[in-house]
């Protein structure tokens, strides 16, 4: 997620650069420790881009990755997440366009990351049902201490 | 005085910027569009302990200006800086 004003910073300049804030992008993009470039949107996306846009209700920036494109919307997924959002295109006001790992500069022809996007996209669904388990997983566990260990608190 | 650690230079297609990451970006989350001379002063900045008046000397010696424009050029930087909380003095 990605804190401040943007949509104005995009239509006065063409560009924003910000910190990225979160694990939902991870292990790409690092809690507060990488910076990202963000572009206006002037088409369609492809899969694999990465899209920016706001949820309705909180107003909260997302920046996460497209893994299919609709005709009137995106099937938009975090790479750390294990839930697809459907997000409309008249939603999505901007894109990645390249990134600052720590100190080194990701530009999006970046072979690695090229690798990487493809890499992602082909895993999407199992990667997907891995994280929803793991999730599933670790309350379980969590229950499970609570249940043995009742009066130390977490 | 310095910069805080925290707040790094970066290109943002042909300008310099200024982004906070880590614990400041918890305190500033913008960014800071910097000139030619910007940039030359925060890399100063950046690489050690100055002096405004250190600061003064060394663009008179990179830039063609007067003492004048220079002291008031770093005078402006600084506070700008300063007034975000990206200097340690």
């Amino acid at each position: 997620m990605i804190e401040g004003g943007i949509e104005q910073e995009l239509q006065q300049s063409g560009a924003y650069m910000s910190t990225t804030v979160g694990y939902s992008m991870w292990p790409m993009l690092r809690d507060r420790r990488d910076t990202v470039i963000i572009r206006p949107v002037t088409g369609d996306l492809q899969r694999g881009d990465v899209a920016l846009y706001r949820l309705p209700k909180s107003g909260t920036y997302v920046l996460h990755r497209v893994i299919h494109v609709k005709e009137d919307h995106y099937l938009i997924v975090g790479d750390n997440c294990g839930v697809v959002e459907t997000v409309p295109k008249d939603r999505v006001f901007g894109y990645l366009d390249g990134f600052y790992r720590g100190e080194k500069w990701i530009a999006p022809d970046n072979r690695g990351y090229a690798l990487y996007r493809r890499f992602i996209c082909a895993v999407s669904p199992a990667h997907r049902a891995w994280i929803r388990f793991r999730g599933r997983a670790l309350r379980f566990a969590s229950r499970c201490k609570r249940a043995i260990f009742p009066n130390k608190s977490e | 005085m310095k910069t805080k650690a925290g707040f790094m230079r970066r290109k943002l297609g042909t300008q310099e910027v200024v982004v906070a990451v880590g614990e400041a970006s918890k305190q500033f989350s913008g960014i800071i569009r910097l000139n030619e001379t910007g940039a030359f002063l925060w890399d100063l900045l950046a690489s050690g302990d100055r002096t405004e008046a250190e600061l003064v000397d060394a663009l008179l010696a990179e830039y063609d200006v007067s003492r004048e424009l220079a002291t008031a050029d770093v005078a402006k930087f600084v506070a700008t800086i300063r007034a975000e909380g990206m200097l340690d003095d």
